[in-house]
């Protein structure tokens, strides 16, 4: 993972710096358009999410009080309360087959042509409860460490390695129960 | 962590890796947008290079200067709004790029989201596949305006509900199968003659009503399309009586005839494209309704007799034409 922490760009930021606020931006893109993808499965609401989650940023940068290293961890704990924002609007009040948003699958052809174990992995992730899930793609998708999850996530360090620990346990366990069903 | 935990990580990380086509890169619009986002908070870049470090506690006089270029940003945004407002145009069509769009809505600007705009232009492709026909559009459009409503957060599918739902309505009756063709009973042989042109009134209107018929319209003929009309038409049996000058005609629209009738609901006035200009007369056609014969045509004739009474504008000639059922 990038880290923006050495350069002194989170207080640059803060004062308004705009080159410092677009190195920021181009940096945390990669790692938010993937997360927010991959919790809500479609590129455009990804789009939306990451634009949604910068202006809440910019708009909240003054009550920003932590250090540098801090930053990322905030930012996508912005992110999750914009996607969760989303996807209550996603599936709140639509008619029934009629305007509920249809996450992108793979196709058939896609499906055929992933990699077995991959696919495998895929599975036995689904498997997973939500809390556990978000906490994984918070480490593996935005790359943050375990106390970065933990700062985004809200919750104390010890707590999110023990998460992580359980999570990774029940992932293996089912990654096994796939690759012996296969 | 295990070493084993690590490498499951890194297998979650594989699996889990965005699809080759997600963009991992702002795209320039995007980042435009951010940055006149930051400009409108933040105000303008200061002089000097990026590099100079902005002091925490700005002097009243640097803080003067960031307020007035946010105001000025603010400013621009408004009076984009207001020019496009003022040319009538409603917010959910305001002509913004979408960046600027989703930076003046995160402002709080008076402009639709960009979801929403979406939605609107949804909207307006879907009516336009709806009125061409094209079922295939039709189709799409839906797809796509439900993918679109689906991102709109409540209070402004909230807003946007009716005008889908309209749309939504009209599309589905545009999908829907053509109902087949209603069976029509040999009719007799229409005879050569002058076919005046009649309208379909409601069955309470009197057959005596010599006000000026309403010329046929395409809308006419959909709405006023009751079934039984059609089963009016399949009588054998027609009788045509004429008053004082003793011109007797026979009704014989050739698109009434068997066959040749592509809208079964308008007997005898399913000539939509004729010009009421050419109508020699003022003609009303009534279709009695099956508990009573409202036109106070002769007695005999069963319930869903038509009556055609064709009064000319000179008043010279009453032509009245009855259909009675055969049994």
């Amino acid at each position: 993972m990038q880290s923006c922490a050495t350069e002194g760009l989170v207080e640059r930021a803060r004062a308004g710096d705009q080159e410092a606020w677009a190195t920021l931006y181009r940096r945390a893109y990669p790692r938010l358009v993937s997360f927010a993808h991959r919790r809500l499965g479609n590129p455009d609401l990804a789009k939306d999410a990451v634009s949604e989650t910068m202006a809440r940023a910019v708009a909240a940068m003054h009550s920003y009080t932590r250090d540098d290293d801090g930053f990322s961890a905030w930012l996508f704990g912005i992110c999750r309360h914009v996607i969760a924002d989303m996807q209550r609007a996603l599936y709140r009040g639509l008619p029934d087959g009629l305007l509920r948003h249809e996450p992108d699958v793979p196709g058939p052809a896609e499906a055929l042509l992933e990699n077995e174990e991959r696919a495998g992995v895929r599975a036995a992730f689904a498997r997973l409860e939500p809390e556990e899930q978000e906490l994984l793609e918070l480490r593996v998708v935005a790359g943050l460490s375990s106390s970065e999850a933990a700062l985004a996530l809200g919750k104390q360090p010890g707590a999110v390695r023990m998460a992580q620990m359980r999570a990774l346990a029940r992932l293996r366990i089912f990654v096994e129960e796939m690759s012996n069903v296969g | 962590m295990s070493a084993d935990d690590l490498r499951l990580l890194d297998d979650l990380a594989e699996a889990l890796s965005p699809p080759p086509s997600l963009a991992l890169e702002p795209s320039a619009a995007e980042f435009e947008a951010f940055e006149a986002m930051v400009a409108a908070h933040f105000g303008p870049p200061m002089a000097g290079s990026p590099l100079v470090v902005v002091p925490l506690r700005r002097s009243r006089r640097a803080r003067s200067i960031v307020r007035t270029g946010a105001m000025a940003a603010t400013i621009v945004l408004f009076s984009a709004s207001a020019a496009a407002a003022a040319t009538g145009k409603t917010s959910g069509v305001l002509p913004l790029p979408r960046p600027v769009r989703a930076v003046a809505h995160a402002m709080g600007l008076p402009v639709d989201s960009p979801a929403l705009d979406d939605a609107h232009h949804d909207l307006g492709n879907l009516r336009k596949a709806v009125r061409a026909g094209d079922t295939g559009g039709v189709r799409r459009a839906l797809t796509v305006l439900r993918q679109d409503v689906s991102r709109l957060h409540e209070n402004e599918r909230r807003q946007a509900q009716p005008e889908v739902e309209k749309a939504v309505t009209a599309a589905t009756a545009a999908l829907a199968p053509a109902p087949a063709p209603a069976a029509v009973a040999p009719q007799p042989e229409p005879e050569p003659a002058s076919t005046p042109k009649a309208t379909t009134t409601p069955p309470s209107s009197s057959a005596a009503d010599t006000a000026p018929a309403k010329p046929a319209t395409a809308a006419d003929t959909t709405t006023s399309a009751p079934a039984p009309t059609t089963t009016t038409t399949a009588r054998p049996t027609t009788t045509t009586t004429t008053a004082p000058a003793a011109t007797a005609t026979t009704e014989a629209n050739p698109a009434a005839t068997p066959g040749g009738n592509p809208d079964p609901a308008n007997s005898g006035s399913s000539d939509p494209s004729a010009p009421p200009a050419e109508e020699p007369s003022s003609t009303t056609t009534t279709t009695a309704p099956p508990s009573g014969n409202p036109a106070g045509t002769p007695t005999g004739q069963g319930s869903g007799d038509t009556t055609t009474t064709t009064a000319p504008a000179g008043g010279g000639t009453t032509t009245t034409t009855s259909t009675a059922p055969s049994s």
